[in-house]
């Protein structure tokens, strides 16, 4: 069983009988008893997608997936394409499969992600939960305030536009949590 | 139909005080549904309502079936076993027990079963996105959705019992408010301690409600003291934590105007109360949402979270205000509600950290002189135009397919 906590962008749960998988985090909340989240959600086998609150005390079945370790080999348009690090097939995702994870993966990344399969189709993929990467725009550091209460918008070389604190610069490489799209530290 | 509404008690009276009223106003419905309680703390809700035995593990409250989260007992299990749950309500995304978790997803039933999480209340625009959002479950047969109370448009509303309704209706009128002070005042007088002055002097004055999280008082009490020169007060201090510390303040300050300390209140009483003040300081959900619904002004003390939490939900409900105030009131009051909500509240909070600030004097004077009444008695009609979230919520099952 999968806790509604477990839940997150790449990841395939049942439905009742039919199989999905998150492909956004629209927003979590905690109240006074657990977090609720809002997430859109895709029907693996027909498509259809649904945007549908969560409260982590819900559980639900897995979903039967064949994982590949995969790295991104090419983007050709709207397809990501992942080649198989073991047996080197390519296989194309569609960038709306993909979910939010197109905020967290680029060519050139070193690390790997999970391409997931159900009924020997690709489905998405699950990226690891912190990952690396680089501010490419935002407004000049200020030395010193590395309180991080304080945050300023940052674009990353994924075009993704994040809330970091105001010491980071241009070329600054951070540390992204990629369950909700957070910055979390200033990566060694 | 038969609901089964589940609560599991977080801290203090709010969540089963939620529980009750939501209750009290599903009964009262048109074609009202048999109910049955499942509630963790029956001891909290004893006190609340003294029919409760907080021993037994299955017994009848009134038109209801009560039984104990933890040990439905042996004719519990078999209540429902015969009868398994097919409505069901979880307050604030409390989960389910297992033996009801085992009932409710029983393989062998082919009939489907409605679920509804009934969120707590905030003026958080987030409300609004998760309100009647469809939520997964693992069997097909298992349906559920998310309800999000509010004030706001796209919002379920605030529950509306019968008895607070008609309590409104009363206190629009100035004698039969009286009259309704001095009921309370005959009532409360039995076990009330009332310190500096006569009970009889009382209910012409103006009246202060104080149900808070501890703090140092010193200064709400200097500002108390400056007003009642301007204006006779009596302040009605809630039985609780807060209480000894706040008659402590009040005490060292040299007792400057009447304070009437409570004995813990039935929720009747405690409506009656807030719907009687002039001013309220109010904390939690359940009080928040009556001072709304009392159209009276009030300050809201947030339930704290853990590294300031609580301050989004303050701002949202102070964005509510900013468009109801005028101008110049707003400022005041923010601060001070601002003020309230980071000083001194350490329930539940593990690093209150540097936002810790002292309560400076003459923030709450001068919210108390500014006149408000207008535009608090606005937002009350802005939250009853919401409409009654027990007719919501049971329209919402009655549809559910």
């Amino acid at each position: 069983m999968l806790a509604a906590s477990e839940l997150k962008v790449g990841v395939c749960f049942m439905n009742g009988n039919d199989p999905m998988i998150v492909q956004r985090l629209l927003g979590n909340k905690s109240g006074r008893g657990s977090m609720v989240f809002r997430m859109r959600i895709k029907n693996i086998v027909t498509g259809q997608t649904m945007d549908a609150g969560f409260d982590s005390s819900e559980k639900f079945q897995e979903v039967d997936l064949d994982i590949h370790k995969a790295k991104l080999s090419y983007i050709d348009g709207d397809n990501y394409v992942f080649m198989d690090e073991e047996t080197y097939e390519q296989f194309e995702i569609n960038k709306e499969d993909l979910g939010d994870n197109v905020n967290y993966i680029a060519l050139g990344d070193e690390f790997t992600v999970e391409l997931t399969f159900y009924d020997g189709k690709p489905v998405g993929v699950k990226t690891p939960i912190q990952v690396v990467r680089e501010i490419t725009y935002c407004e000049p550091g200020v030395k010193g305030d590395t309180s991080g209460k304080a945050t300023k918008a940052a674009t990353l070389d994924t075009g993704f536009v994040v809330q970091v604190p105001l010491f980071c610069d241009i070329g600054t490489k951070i540390m992204l949590d990629t369950r909700d799209g957070t910055f979390t530290e200033r990566a060694k | 139909m038969t609901i089964d509404i589940l609560c599991r008690v977080v801290d203090n009276f709010g969540d089963i005080g939620f529980v009750y009223r939501l209750a009290r106003a599903l009964t009262a419905e048109r074609d009202a549904p048999s109910l049955r309680l499942v509630v963790d703390d029956l001891a909290s809700f004893s006190r609340l309502c003294p029919e409760v035995d907080e021993r037994a593990s299955c017994q009848t409250v009134g038109l209801w079936r009560l039984v104990s989260w933890d040990n439905p007992g042996p004719q519990g299990r078999a209540e429902f076993r015969l009868q398994p749950p097919s409505h069901v309500i979880e307050c604030y995304a409390c989960g389910r027990p297992d033996w009801f978790e085992d009932l409710l997803f029983d393989t062998r039933r082919s009939d489907t079963a409605f679920v509804v999480n009934l969120e707590y209340f905030t003026c958080e625009t987030w409300a609004r996105d998760f309100h009647l959002l469809p939520s997964p479950t693992r069997s097909a047969r298992v349906k559920k959705w998310m309800f999000m109370p509010g004030i706001e448009e796209g919002t379920g509303g605030l529950v509306h019992d019968a008895a607070f309704d008609a309590l409104l209706d009363s206190c629009a009128d100035a004698e039969r408010r009286q009259g309704i002070r001095n009921l309370f005042l005959r009532e409360c007088g039995a076990c009330g301690i009332f310190f500096s002055v006569a009970e009889s002097q009382v209910a012409s004055r103006f009246w202060v409600t104080v149900f808070s999280y501890e703090h140092d008082f010193s200064s709400v009490i200097a500002d108390l003291a400056l007003f009642s020169r301007e204006r006779p007060i009596a302040v009605f201090l809630a039985a609780g934590r807060s209480a000894p510390g706040f008659r402590s303040f009040w005490e060292k300050a040299g007792k400057p105007f009447p304070l009437v300390e409570l004995p813990f209140l039935a929720q009747e009483d405690w409506d009656r109360l807030q719907c009687a003040s002039d001013f309220c300081i109010v904390r939690g959900e359940e009080s928040f949402a009556r001072a709304i619904l009392a159209g009276k002004p009030f300050l809201w003390e947030c339930y704290p979270f853990s590294s300031g939490g609580q301050l989004p939900k303050v701002h949202a409900f102070l964005a509510v205000m900013e468009r109801s105030l005028p101008r110049h009131a707003f400022g005041p009051y923010r601060d001070m509600t601002l003020l309230f909500n980071r000083a001194g509240s350490r329930i539940g909070v593990e690093d209150s950290g540097p936002e810790v600030l002292e309560l400076p004097e003459g923030v709450l004077l001068e919210v108390l002189r500014s006149n408000l009444n207008d535009s608090f008695e606005k937002l009350a009609r802005k939250a009853l135009k919401q409409g009654n979230l027990a007719s919501k919520v049971l329209t919402l099952m009655r549809n559910m397919r």
